[in-house]
């Protein structure tokens, strides 16, 4: 589904990812760790397409195409959904609003009919009973007002709701009490199926314990070092990152 | 004669001569504003057109007037001028600046135009005339008493309410050589009554027209009015407005002001709170794109205690557009327990666009609540692409958030026609917007 081969990329002339390369196959769960200032939200924004992420060689192949040849919106009608780190606030435009063009302009590129404003409330309410939002937050400004812990429940309720080929979580887990981590587990559990894929970024083993993934990277200074399965969360959280003699440049 | 050309003293030279020949050529039903008009010629003759250095027009040059050629009336009528908007209103209708049509009929109302009213009515006419402002503090409501066309005076009596609410239209021929347009409204609205007036000024196109007009509103003690302000002229139009408002005692006045672009548009809206517990709130959108030009001035004078004023008005500038917000309160000495609340935010959608806002606070009494704030922002780069990484197009992105933008206050608008009426045009702009941002 998503494989990246040797990229390097670059924030303001400054190189972020240096060769990092990567396989993803459909029904896989990747965590991403490694210390700060290693380029894990670098890479979730470069797949996503955000500007000023500039690629400067290597590639990204995405079910046969050519990632960095979409624009963003592209690429989310193929498929690919990132739970971001900080939500934005909208004030003025309604959750349900926002959803519901988000869904519509997906279900086109589809060729499936539009949702009806009728069905897509009934989903709607649906969906976010099991993200445990009060349904009053869809007719809310996206994120406006929200706490922390909702706008990360808003987050999985517009991946349940746009049921993503791939969803590229972004430090979802940081900043949640017990309660919303289990709920951010169950969205993306529930999501988990043969044709989908997840690559969750994070820094804490915690969240591994409810989303268990298939496959654990470390990445350090913009490349992939180590590689294991669940166990390697484990040992990371118990010895941190000096055993792994991350070389050349020094870890921020 | 001055010997050196001044396009400016020209022109005000050539505003009074206009006045002049104007006045000998109106018809024997309107001689018997003869000596208002007089009046105001003088008044207008006397003072000076305001420049770059005159502070309340220091970012909205005239030169769009003065280099317009607009210094000419049209009689003739024809059958294309725009209309208003369309909803279950009694219309009136001022067509190239006279009074075309009224279908009022309504025992709350009393309708006088200038034209046709007989002695009583003058008499009524003259009494509230030119009451609520000083012209030599307003060049372009000075000019509107020199040029007088025609007008209106409406009156809604004592204790009661119009079954439907007034539209008056201000609209023109859509060809033609440019021309321009002075007119007057009068409301009285009499103790414990109610209106809702609405105020059109319509498109007339590619034709470049110079509407001048003043509103001159007389609220009786707890007396009520809602008034539409919707300027949707386009964008080779010309228009100055006043708006003079006068409250009595536990009056409310609300104004919803809604105005499009066109090549200069001035509205200056001034309320006098004069008796205790007089409220007012003034609502404003204004969207600007191309070279066009809007500026707001509202004053707001607290006058009397325990009084109330709010304002909210927020504007989007696309292209090289160019937007002036001046929002004056003046808190008389005696105004205490005054309350003002004033907000000002603007969104600038390119590099190009302009808006100057300025608030200004003048408060003599000491036991007031004031509260004023004026931003000025762009769309946000992380909200664009919030809305891209859930599918959406930038375009879609754009239209979205400028709508967004002045949502709050366009809903406010309880006539449902109006407010439809105003958010088609807006969406027009929107698309223009989104189209240019992401070209």
């Amino acid at each position: 589904m998503l494989s990246i081969k040797d990229l390097y990329a670059r924030v303001e002339e400054k190189e972020i990812l240096k060769g990092l390369t990567l396989d993803v196959k459909p029904g896989e769960v990747h965590a991403i760790m490694g210390p700060n200032g290693s380029g894990k939200s670098t890479l979730t924004h470069v797949l996503s397409g955000r500007e000023g992420y500039d690629v400067t060689s290597g590639e990204i192949n995405y079910f046969g195409q050519n990632l960095l040849d979409m624009e963003p919106e592209e690429r989310a009608r193929e498929g690919i959904f990132l739970a971001f780190q900080y939500p934005v606030e909208i004030p003025g435009v309604s959750n349900i609003q926002f959803l519901r063009t988000a869904m519509n302009s997906i279900r086109k590129h589809r060729g499936e009919e539009e949702l009806d404003a009728a069905t897509f409330l009934k989903l709607a309410r649906q969906k976010i009973g099991m993200v445990n939002l009060d349904p009053d937050f869809l007719k809310r400004g996206v994120n406006e007002g929200f706490s922390g812990g909702e706008k990360k429940r808003n987050e999985i309720l517009q991946m349940l709701m746009l049921e993503p080929k791939l969803a590229l979580l972004d430090e979802t887990d940081s900043g949640l009490d017990i309660d919303a981590l289990q709920v951010v587990a169950n969205g993306v559990n529930a999501l988990r199926s043969p044709d989908r894929a997840v690559v969750l970024v994070t820094h804490y083993q915690r969240l591994l314990n409810y989303i268990v993934p298939d496959y654990v990277h470390v990445l350090a200074n913009g490349r992939i070092v180590k590689s294991g399965g669940r166990e390697l969360a484990l040992e990371l959280e118990e010895k941190g990152y000096g055993w792994l003699n991350l070389d050349d440049d020094k870890v921020a | 004669m001055a010997t050196q050309s001044n396009p400016y003293a020209d022109f005000h030279r050539q505003c009074v001569e206009a006045s002049q020949s104007w006045s000998e050529q109106l018809g024997d039903n309107l001689r018997w504003l003869d000596d208002a008009r007089s009046e105001g010629r003088s008044l207008f003759a006397g003072l000076e057109l305001p420049t770059r250095k005159t502070e309340a027009w220091r970012y909205t040059p005239i030169a769009p007037i003065v280099q317009g050629d607009i210094l000419r009336l049209r009689t003739t009528e024809s059958a294309d001028a725009p209309q208003g908007i369309t909803g279950d209103f009694y219309t009136l209708t001022f067509h190239n600046g006279q009074l075309a049509a009224s279908n009022i009929d309504d025992s709350a109302l009393e309708v006088i135009p200038f034209s046709s009213a007989d002695a009583a009515g003058q008499a009524l006419i003259k009494e509230y005339l030119g009451k609520t402002f000083d012209a030599a503090r307003h060049p372009f409501a000075a000019l509107n008493a020199g040029t007088l066309q025609d007008g209106a005076l409406i009156r809604v009596r004592k204790d009661s309410k119009a079954l439907k609410p007034v539209q008056i239209v201000h609209t023109a021929d859509v060809s033609g050589e440019a021309a321009s347009s002075y007119n007057r409204v009068i409301v009285v609205v009499e103790s414990g009554a109610k209106l809702e007036l609405l105020e059109t000024y319509v498109d007339t196109h590619e034709r470049k027209v110079f509407q001048n007009t003043v509103t001159e509103v007389f609220l009786a003690a707890n007396s009520t009015m809602t008034h539409y302000a919707l300027n949707c002229e386009g964008a080779n139009q010309i228009h100055t407005g006043c708006v003079f408002i006068e409250q009595q005692g536990g009056s409310h006045y609300e104004q919803h002001a809604f105005a499009t672009g066109g090549a200069l548009k001035r509205r200056d809206i001034n309320v006098k709170l004069l008796g205790q517990l007089a409220s007012c709130k003034l609502n404003g959108v204004y969207l600007a794109g191309g070279r066009e030009h809007v500026d707001f001035h509202t004053t707001i004078e607290h006058v009397a205690p325990h009084c109330v004023s709010e304002e909210t008005y927020k504007g989007i500038i696309n292209g090289k557009g160019k937007a002036v917000f001046n929002g004056r309160v003046h808190i008389h000495r005696d105004a205490q327990q005054s309350s003002a609340a004033m907000n000002n935010n603007n969104l600038l959608l390119t590099n190009t666009a302009e808006v100057n806002t300025k608030p200004e606070l003048e408060i003599y009494a000491d036991d007031v609540k004031c509260a004023h704030g004026a931003t000025v922002g762009q769309l946000d780069d992380m909200a664009l692409f919030y809305f891209q990484s859930r599918g959406i197009t930038r375009s879609d992105a754009h239209r979205m958030l400028s709508r967004a933008f002045v949502e709050s206050v366009m809903a406010e608008m309880e006539i449902e026609t109006a407010h439809a009426y105003v958010l088609e045009l807006a969406e027009r702009f929107y698309n223009e917007g989104a189209q240019e941002a992401t070209a």
